[in-house]
């Protein structure tokens, strides 16, 4: 697909990039490609740098969303702060998903941007799994993916819908069950890898070795 | 009995025992299972060399060319390595080289032995450089789908790396001057080496060139992928230990990382934005605030219409002069049976009315005559077409005309 300029398309990227939408290749493959041309890419970050935002990349090039440039007012780092409580607050939640993903997949691979999740067999490994089907119950007694759902079928739907409202997901046709891994992931990767390398997470190197008892 | 009969045999061979050896042939590294019933066909295999039994005591396997040609035939991803004796198969081709050009020299009928040997090492190389190609790019194309964990799919993808890297270097280590000096000026060596060998070899040099490099980003790849699995893992960990994690207070500090630096949504839209999630709260107090009242229906005073068929007195209708004067002038058309012009008759009139309105009226009391009555009558415009736009016609008087 060539890329053309048209204000139409600048609009479209401009107002989804306002309304914090990360975009992908995944979500909206002509605007991510319009950004992929570096002088289309600093055309939309001139226009929003009079806004006092930026245009940023993930750092695997999978995503683009709007950053603030400064943090100089007050009403800036309040919803800086609103911002930051939001993304935190999903953290847990969605590592614990990812945990629960990752066990239940049958090629035990991470989710990507561009992965593709089918819940028929999502659903079928979590329900032959107790550990699986606990671990899903407990996702859903949390405040992010809350549900009073009981079956194990209607709780991933729902998790699974959860995530696409929140633009982690696209379900790839209306009404069947298969997923699309979006962009948003390497930005909530991103975060990840920050925090455990600013807070020493765990850190494999940090663990007490055990010695010899002679 | 012939070599052709020897064929035959073998190849029916292959058929009779079909169902045992593509059971081995599936099985890891081609173990043939034994059992009281089939020693004797397993005996019959090993003799033809289809099969053979190791020298460690582990049992009886499918030999390594049968299981390489059924690769080949059935489009099998194995895991096996991908090997190709680039140097051996050259020293063996540069060997028959100089010998059938000695032969030559000798007598013609060994020559043309050792030329049909060394075409079938010339063919068998660059067949194999070829299925090698395939194989490592049948991997690069499925990104190693053949195994499903992605530590497997990492080891496979450094075993290919190294072969890819391998068949480079032993390409590149081949000296074609010394092949292009061995066939001189003789056209059957020239055929093998100067165009079927060089060509296969730069190809392939070529080929695994490229195939290196999408190994290398699919190893990154795989490598980014693994560093994640071990992030999630790390979270996991630290969350078993310290439930009550939570991560520090990077949006109080006095630099803020800009990752965290994330733009607020702009409701671009004139709909409230019910998908933001900080919202959630707020809409759900306002649809908890809605309360289902009935409506109170509206008291209407209806007045009934007075209707009496009592004419106190009777309606007068009352002609506008405009309209008289119009009328008269369809009259004096038709009874002088003369056209009159509608400018002319303006002029005679005395009508505080503009021409303009004076001709529109015309035009509309022509319209309003019934269609009998329209019979008696024609419209003549006169005026002149626009400079500029012809297609407008400017009319400047309306000609009444008794038919």
């Amino acid at each position: 697909m060539s890329v053309v300029d048209s204000p139409e398309l600048f609009a479209r990227i401009i107002e989804r990039l306002l309304g914090n939408v990360f975009i992908c290749a995944h979500s909206d493959e002509e605007a991510y490609k319009y950004l992929e041309v570096s002088s289309f890419a600093k055309a939309v970050d001139d226009y929003v740098r009079r806004m006092g935002r930026t245009l940023v990349n993930t750092r695997d090039r999978q995503a683009y969303y709007l950053a603030f440039i400064d943090v100089d007012t007050s009403e800036r780092r309040a919803v800086i702060k609103q911002q930051f409580r939001e993304v935190i607050n999903q953290l847990e939640p969605l590592v614990r998903l990812l945990e629960l993903v990752q066990s239940a997949r049958h090629d035990d691979l991470p989710i990507t941007p561009g992965a593709l999740l089918r819940q028929g067999e999502l659903l079928s490994r979590i329900e032959n799994t107790p550990a699986l089907k606990e671990d899903i119950a407990l996702l859903v007694r949390g405040d992010f993916f809350k549900s009073s759902k009981t079956a194990t079928r209607d709780q991933l739907s729902h998790v699974l819908d959860r995530l696409c409202t929140h633009g982690y997901l696209r379900r790839n046709t209306a009404t069947g069950s298969d997923y699309t891994a979006l962009g948003r992931w390497s930005y909530l990767y991103e975060v990840m890898e920050f925090i455990a390398t600013h807070e020493n997470l765990d850190d494999p190197s940090t663990e007490p070795q055990q010695e010899n008892l002679l | 009995m012939s070599a052709h009969q020897v064929g035959l045999r073998w190849l029916r061979l292959l058929d009779k025992h079909a169902e045992l050896i593509l059971s081995a042939y599936h099985a890891p590294q081609g173990h043939l299972t034994e059992t009281a019933d089939n020693t004797d066909v397993i005996a019959e295999l090993i003799a033809n060399r289809i099969a053979f039994r190791q020298d460690d005591g582990d049992g009886v396997r499918l030999t390594s060319s049968l299981r390489k040609a059924m690769d080949y035939a059935l489009r099998t991803q194995k895991l096996y390595v991908v090997d190709a004796h680039i140097s051996e198969h050259l020293n063996e081709i540069t060997r028959l080289g100089i010998a059938y050009k000695e032969g030559r020299r000798a007598s013609g009928a060994d020559a043309t032995l050792i030329l049909s040997e060394l075409e079938d090492m010339v063919y068998s190389l660059c067949e194999n450089l070829k299925e090698s190609s395939r194989q490592i790019w049948r991997h690069i194309e499925t990104k190693f789908s053949g195994v499903t964990t992605l530590d497997m799919k990492l080891r496979l993808n450094q075993l290919t790396l190294t072969r890819a890297e391998n068949i480079c270097k032993a390409i590149e280590l081949i000296s074609l001057e010394n092949l292009y000096d061995i066939s001189g000026s003789n056209p059957d060596l020239r055929r093998l080496f100067n165009i079927q060998l060089a060509g296969a070899l730069d190809y392939a040099f070529r080929d695994m060139s490229d195939a290196f490099v999408r190994l290398n980003k699919i190893l990154f790849d795989l490598r980014e992928m693994q560093e994640r699995t071990r992030l999630v893992q790390r979270f996991m960990r630290h969350y078993r230990r310290n439930p009550s994690y939570v991560p520090q207070a990077y949006d109080e500090a006095a630099y803020i990382p800009p990752l965290f630096r994330l733009n607020a949504p702009l409701t671009v839209g004139g709909y409230a934005p019910v998908l933001t999630s900080r919202h959630e709260l707020a809409l759900e107090a306002l649809i908890a605030g809605l309360r289902s009242e009935p409506r109170v229906a509206e008291v209407v005073e209806i007045e009934p219409i007075v209707a009496s068929e009592s004419f106190s007195s009777p309606e007068v209708y009352y002609e506008s002069v405009l309209r008289k004067s119009i009328r008269n002038l369809f009259t004096h058309a038709l009874t002088q049976n003369m056209p009159v012009s509608g400018l002319h008759a303006y002029n005679a009139e005395t009508l505080e009315e503009t021409p303009a309105v004076w001709l529109y009226g015309i035009l509309a009391e022509y319209n309003a005559l019934s269609v009998s009555d329209r019979t008696h009558f024609q419209l003549i415009f006169e005026g002149e077409y626009d400079a500029e736009f012809n297609g407008n016609f400017k009319a400047s008087d309306i000609i009444v005309c008794p038919n």
